[in-house]
């Protein structure tokens, strides 16, 4: 088979694939439906477009017809009033012409006239769970009543406090009693609209661990026409501050990290970096107003908790970021006084689910008019919710870097230079160039022309490979092309032709074949290479290569030096390169990610200068007449 | 097997592309270099390409040649879009896929889950078309223009003769080191060796060094850098056609300067005036 | 090359007939008559109808109809249960209607992209904007967050779209003839537009930022941007305010989170022409709540707000003007609760009856009150304002829980009162004590999450109505028998299936107001209904999942 009937063949099993795939009708549609105390729930099994809902009842009688907003969904909520024990139908039509139709039965018992719910600890996520609390911490009981008739009920209730539970607080209106010996809590309310509920909070203690207390309460319950008792128990299991820490740990701290709890491989843990917005408009005299001088979180902190009991644990999860020094809150990271709750710091809560883990991300807010850099100490605690014993907390040393004026600072030193460079070889053009023979310009021009075709060219093809795959760690596989072969042609060069100028020129046509080939003509190349020009011929110089003229570095103890210089070199100018992408573009690093770039580069360099320097011996040689 | 020489050859194809005035087309090159730093507007920047690809379809480039570009072009695209897409951290961000989902075994915990981003890709999209555009033009201007006339067309803007010359010569023998490379590189792998080998670089400069003698020569035999003051054969004019188009050219480019300057003072606070808030939203939407 | 081509065309021939085998899909056709609030709706008619007739439960009638936009409208009363036959043009239908209208879907209208959406676990909508519907119902405004204002028809027709440059519009209202749209932005300016509901063209701007200061932030909320427009006859009265993030205070630079200036404007809605100013010189050093005035428009009522106290115009003063002069009649102080609220909070939880008797409150830590202002007169001469405001009732609509030393409630959003005195509150979500934090969502629902109160006018509850999600801008009818509810995602639950749009009708006694439930792909974050009640909007906005993946579009629903 030709290569062209074998592209036309996958190119038609494809679009047979896609077409089967594209035309071959949906998936059956499964639903079932769950009836609620507002109606009904219908749950798909697939996202599906629906049109119309139509409810009919069991004597066929038309409920409600419930149009649905364009869009897929899997669950639709249908509010209507249903009796026990009845047969509801629900008519699905699509908005594909497709139908579904299913049944469903309402639970055998009448909905309750009035619900009534006893949760202790209060706020976990499900009311039948049971929650763990430390023994002589406070912890709050919630009562809720709710009446779901519109006839007035009256509700006395009575709430029997268990032998080992002490209570701190009765809420206004509710009174305690003793009766034979056993503490009660009594109150009485009437309901009079429909939904209205009564709805206190009862503060109390449990003073000894081990103890399985169970809080009950009995509702008489009286709509005038019928008397009838409802009944709630809340068991809750009073465990050590220490039994509880055993099972609930504050597992890891990172900050920082952004909303979603992502943190960024580049930026380090721990390592907080705070600039004004815009240094350039700053120095420009500009209003600042686009500045994050706002009451939005600065950063993000990121706590994950662990619960490996058996029990739900609602945890309130604080985070306070100290001046290690005094053990105060520092004011730089304070709250603003309307977050918070002008407590100063951030907290949330989380219900830990048994044996799972979880993560809390909260701000951090920073005050930028008392930004002061230094370290600081995070403290992250958890503490059981409605109690006040914290149960497993965290340390994290951070660091605050402001009002960092490097990156300007140096930024406007390269394009100085740069200026300074571009401005010298309009002036003194001619004579700058006269220095080097013809041969010698010919020779600085193919070296050029070399290192464009050996450097750049794979750089190109290879840098955006490179991050997809490897990420920010993409310097580990374009070091060889950047560093290891540019400096390598760099020093040959030298060691071929050792004059004071014949690096920059080089440089300069490189920087031209890259501009008008490949359209890289950025400020940043511009400045860069400025840099890498002066840098290179200091280093070149004091290095005796091109001040002394001679024949190349003979010895290992050269060589060394020569790797070195240019080693160095390469450290200087690409700590450079990321000041001004701070600068122009407002990139941040952290500091390790730097150290690692230079690191790595230095050493791609002294292998690229010392191989170089053979190969500039090498063609002396053999190919200079 | 790939042609380098034709692939790194201008052509003398003799369209109007070709008769244009090299430092026409160096000046728009520059302009464009410095326009696309300022457009944020991907649908800008495709058009830019579209222009640069339009021009090498009218200077009639060789099919080779075009494969070429569609292939660096796609490819460069493609790499930026696909690694900013997926690694995209800034938010918000929209999901548009998923490639890894956090159930995956082995995968998913370890990455929490791959996405592919809306707000990436088009970030992606822009820094990509920068440089496919760039590239283009880049390799439109060289396929077009002579040598000679390039050269010539430096000196005539200020570029000192020599760095002229120097740039002209890399420029020109690009395929020729192209082509030695592959020589070498072929009887490397011939004798066994690597094909990636730093020592390939020993023989591809030898053979500079002994060029550059020879050019050198060359040149200096036909009185290069005899005298301070150069003469030409040719002389460059450029028509009224051409003067219009680059002033034309020159006045879009410094429109869309100012357009982003006014806006830039505007959003740091520097200098705002209600009367530009049309300027302000053209600058944002489609600048 | 023949072989090749047999196989292109073999290739070919079956896959249309795979794709004509599945592209068999039934098509809804067909008139069909849907019984809405407004009355029984015959769509899918296709020309204006000579003739139509009807018979509930087997006896004719005349009924009362008329055409519009491919739909016979019958202004019928409908009985729940009765058996309805409808013949149009020789048409016929029947159906049997059901115990509650159901929401006739008119038109969804995709609007424009979004920068930001909100996300399934926070609190915040992220996107303000605003929708209004004609005192008659024919047309609709959108002031989008996608920096266009749109005019539709109820049909859905497009009338024209306006690009605000670099501005957002937040605010909208149409002139009691609906002949103008006023439009309010965010932006530099804080201008105020009218625009011509038919053509879109701008009668005339004014821009309120010479008033309260000017600024090039480049976020919608740091921007001076207009909080209210409301429509007085002729008039319409506006306020718009600003934070200056960055001041100068004690000789240095201060960071201030709060509204540093607010002031409202009274313009002729025909030309323009300020009419007056509040304050008359300088600016109120707070923001205010939302602006409600008397049908007569001879008073006006808002409330200071700010989380600080506010120098000059302190936090929880209840202030009336003359509607006619702008001149202060009325003013009362309330103070925070204490504890961890030290702010009052009134934002759209105030409200003056259309006969400017009673005035209802209710502040963010659920204290409703009702007042009596019936001896605060217009034409109060110039000088110390009245401050009898004849407290009737204050009720704690809700507790706030304290739950570790954590309160929980569920903020007071919503007041109104009607001519009777009988008041109606709206909660929404649930809040741990920061209201703004962005920290994450409680793991529990207060029980009076979304909650919608009905109170007599002696303050007994009658009833109450519970949703779940947070709460959109909501409206109500003239007369306040109906009012729609926009309904977001819960972010407590991190679910969105109760999104959507509800209608509740308020005469209804029997504690069951809801009238229907319009369910949303995305969260709605605004609502609007006619001044007549008939025809209602909703504003759509995606919402992005936990995984960042968007569901719903950013659209505007018209329904009947």
């Amino acid at each position: 088979m030709t290569r062209y009937k074998r592209i036309l063949l996958i190119v038609l099993v494809i679009v047979a694939a896609g077409g089967y795939v594209f035309f071959r009708g949906s998936q059956e549609i499964a639903a079932q439906v769950e009836f609620t105390g507002q109606g009904a729930d219908i749950l798909l099994n697939l996202p599906q477009e629906v049109a119309t809902v139509t409810v009919t009842n069991e004597a066929g009688r038309l409920l409600s017809v419930i149009t649905v907003g364009p869009g897929a969904r899997q669950k639709i909520p249908v509010f209507i009033k249903w009796e026990p024990d009845k047969q509801y139908a629900f008519e699905l039509a699509l908005r594909d012409g497709r139908g579904v139709r299913l049944t469903g039965r309402t639970p055998a018992d009448e909905l309750e006239k009035v619900s009534f719910v006893l949760q202790a600890p209060y706020g976990l996520s499900r009311t039948d769970s049971t929650g763990v609390v430390p023994a002589g911490s406070a912890f709050t009981a919630n009562i809720l009543l709710t009446s779901h008739t519109d006839q007035p009920v009256n509700v006395l209730l009575d709430l029997v406090i268990p032998p080992g539970v002490e209570v701190l607080s009765v809420p206004q209106g509710m009174q305690a009693e003793q009766r034979g010996g056993v503490q009660h809590i009594v109150g009485r309310r009437r309901l009079a609209a429909i939904n209205e509920h009564w709805n206190e909070q009862i503060v109390l203690k449990a003073a000894q661990e081990g103890l399985e207390p169970v809080i009950q309460a009995v509702a008489n319950i009286d709509n005038g026409r019928e008397q009838w008792q409802m009944t709630g128990h809340a068991a809750v299991k009073v465990a050590t501050v220490a039994d509880i820490a055993r099972n609930i740990r504050v597992q890891a701290v990172e900050v920082p990290v952004d909303v979603t709890g992502r943190s960024d491989p580049k930026a380090r843990s721990g390592s907080l970096v705070y600039a004004p917005a815009s240094r350039l408009s700053s120095l420009a005299g500009g209003k600042g107003e686009h500045a994050r001088l706002d009451d939005e979180p600065f950063t993000y902190a990121g706590i994950q908790l662990s619960n490996d009991g058996d029990d739900h644990v609602l945890a309130l999860v604080t985070v306070k970021i100290i001046d290690p020094a005094s053990g105060a809150l520092a004011p730089v990271f304070v709250s603003p006084a309307h977050k918070n709750a002008g407590l100063g710091y951030s907290y949330g809560v989380v219900d830990l689910a048994p044996h799972a883990f979880s993560q809390v991300i909260l701000p951090v807010y920073l005050n930028e008019n008392s930004a002061f850099g230094g370290r600081y100490k995070l403290q992250a605690e958890a503490s059981v919710f409605g109690a006040d014993q914290v149960i497993s907390g965290a340390d994290k040393e951070i660091q605050l870097i402001t009002r960092n004026d490097r990156p300007v600072i140096i930024t406007l030193f390269m394009a100085m230079t740069a200026l300074l460079g571009i401005g010298w070889l309009i002036w003194r053009q001619e004579a700058a160039l006269a220095r080097f023979t013809s041969k010698e310009l010919v020779i600085i021009s193919l070296f050029g022309t070399v290192t464009f075709v050996a450097v750049n060219l794979p750089e190109t093809v290879l840098w955006d490979m490179a991050r997809a795959v490897l990420g920010p760690f993409s310097f580990l596989v374009t070091g060889f092309f950047n560093q290891t072969v540019l400096y390598a042609l760099l020093v040959a060069l030298v060691v071929v032709l050792p004059h004071p100028g014949a690096v920059t020129l080089m440089i300069i046509v490189r920087f031209i074949l890259n501009g008008f080939i490949l359209g890289h003509f950025t400020p940043v190349q511009i400045l860069t290479c400025a840099v890498l020009a002066l840098c290179l011929e200091v280093a070149l110089y004091a290095a005796g290569v091109t001040r002394k003229r001679e024949a190349g570095p003979d010895t290992v103890g050269k060589v060394a030096l020569l790797a070195v210089a240019c080693g160095l070199v390469d450290v200087v100018t690409t700590y450079m390169n990321f000041m001004a992408y701070m600068t122009l573009y407002r990139l941040f690093y952290a500091h390790w990610y730097i150290n690692a770039v230079l690191a790595a580069g230095f050493l791609y360099t002294a292998g690229g200068a010392a191989i170089g320097c053979r190969l500039g011996s090498t063609l002396r040689r053999t190919a200079l007449d | 097997m790939l042609n380098w020489q034709e692939l790194t050859q201008s052509e003398t194809a003799g369209t109007g592309i070709h008769r244009l005035d090299p430092r026409v087309k160096i000046t728009m090159l520059i302009i464009t270099g410095g326009l696309i730093v300022f457009l944020d507007n991907p649908v800008l920047l495709a058009i830019l390409l579209a222009v640069g690809a339009a021009g090498m379809l009218i200077a009639r480039l060789t099919l080779i040649k075009l494969k070429v570009v569609c292939v660096v072009v796609l490819l460069g695209l493609w790499g930026t879009v696909f690694s900013q897409a997926l690694f995209y951290e800034q938010v918000p961000r929209t999901v548009m896929g998923t490639l890894i989902s956090p159930g995956t075994p082995v995968l998913g915990p370890l990455t929490k889950g791959v996405y592919i981003y809306r707000e990436g890709m088009l970030h992606g999209l822009r820094q990509g078309l920068r440089m496919a555009t760039m590239t283009t033009l880049g390799l439109l201007v060289c396929w077009t223009t002579d040598s000679r006339l390039l050269l010539l067309g430096l000196v005539r803007m200020r570029l000192p003769y020599s760095l002229a010359f120097m740039t002209v010569t890399a420029v020109r023998f690009i395929p020729v080191l192209l082509r030695e490379t592959m020589q070498v590189v072929t009887s490397a792998k011939m004798r066994g060796g690597s094909r990636l080998s730093m020592q390939l670089l020993s023989p591809i400069l030898a053979n500079c060094l002994r060029r550059a003698g020879t050019l050198a020569v060359a040149v200096e035999s036909r009185a290069f850098r005899a005298q301070d003051r150069r003469t030409y054969l040719e002389e460059l004019d450029l028509s009224l056609r051409e003067k219009l188009f680059l002033t034309g050219y020159l006045l879009a480019a410094a429109a869309v300067v100012t357009c982003k300057t006014s806006y830039f003072c505007y959003q740091y606070g520097l200098y705002y005036v209600s009367a530009l808030r049309p300027v302000y939203e053209f600058t944002r939407v489609y600048l | 090359m023949k072989n090749l081509y047999k196989s292109i065309v073999i290739f070919s021939l079956l896959v249309i007939m795979v794709a004509g085998g599945g592209c068999g899909r039934k098509s809804m056709a067909g008139m069909q008559g849907i019984f809405t609030k407004n009355g029984l709706v015959m769509i899918n008619v296709s020309h204006q109808p000579q003739e139509v007739a009807m018979k509930v439960n087997g006896q004719s009638k005349i009924p009362n109809w008329h055409f519009d936009g491919g739909s016979v409208f019958v202004r019928e009363f409908w009985q729940p249960g009765a058996s309805y036959e409808v013949q149009v043009d020789g048409r016929n239908w029947a159906g049997t209607a059901p115990m509650k209208p159901t929401p006739l879907p008119v038109s969804a209208q995709e609007l424009g992209m979004l920068e930001d959406t909100p996300a399934v676990k926070d609190w915040s909508p992220v996107v303000y904007e605003d929708v209004a519907v004609s005192a008659d119902g024919r047309y609709i405004g959108v002031a989008s967050f996608d920096h266009n204002v749109y005019v539709f028809d109820n049909t859905g027709k497009k009338l024209w779209e306006y690009r605000i440059p670099d501005g957002v519009g937040v605010a909208a209202a149409f002139a009691a003839d609906g002949s103008k749209l006023f439009v309010g932005e965010s932006s530099p300016d804080a201008n105020i537009y009218a625009f011509d509901t038919l053509t879109g063209k701008i009668r005339w701007q004014y821009g309120m930022a010479a008033d309260i200061g000017r600024s090039t932030a480049q976020k919608w909320n740091s921007r001076p941007k207009i909080t209210n427009i409301v429509v007085m006859g002729d008039k319409v009265i506006t306020s718009a305010e600003y934070t200056q993030r960055v001041t100068e205070r004690d000789g240095g630079r201060a960071k201030v989170t709060y509204v540093t200036s607010c002031v409202i404007r009274a313009f002729d809605g025909n030309d323009g022409n300020p009419k007056w100013r509040y304050p008359e010189t300088g600016v109120m050093d707070t923001g205010i709540s939302r602006i409600t005035c008397s049908a007569d428009g001879g008073k006006i009522a808002f409330a200071n707000h700010s989380w600080s106290r506010g120098q000059f115009y302190v936090d929880g003063s209840i202030r009336l003007l003359a509607g006619s002069t702008g001149k202060l009649i009325g003013l009362c102080q309330l103070t925070p609760k204490g504890g961890k609220f030290s702010y009052v909070g009134i934002f759209d939880g105030i409200n003056i009856s259309p006969n400017g008797q009673y005035l209802t409150i209710v502040t963010s830590d659920d204290r409703g009150m009702l007042f009596d202002v019936s001896s605060i007169k217009a034409d109060t001469a110039d000088g110390e304002p009245n401050r009898d405001f004849r407290l009737l009732w204050l009720r704690q609509i809700s507790n706030i829980q304290q739950v570790g030393g954590v309160p929980v409630y569920a903020y007071g959003n919503t007041a109104r009162t009607t001519d009777e005195g009988k008041v109606y509150f709206m909660t929404g979500t649930t809040f741990l004590a920061d209201k703004t934090a962005t920290s994450g969502a409680p793991p529990f629902s207060h029980p009076d999450a979304t909650s919608f109160f009905a109170y007599s006018n002696r303050g007994e509850l009658l009833w109450k109505w519970q949703s779940e999600g947070g709460l959109g801008k909501l409206r109500f009818s003239r007369d306040s028998r109906y009012v729609v509810i926009p309904i977001q995602h819960n972010y407590v639950t991190r679910q969105k299936d109760k999104s959507g749009v509800y209608c509740l009708d308020l005469a209804r006694t029997d504690g069951d107001p809801l009238v229907w439930f319009y369910p949303l792909e995305g969260v709605a974050v605004a609502a609007g209904i006619a001044g007549d009640g008939t025809t209602v909007v909703g504003l759509e906005v995606p919402i992005r999942q936990v995984d960042d993946r968007p569901d719903g579009m950013h659209r505007l629903h018209i329904l009947q």
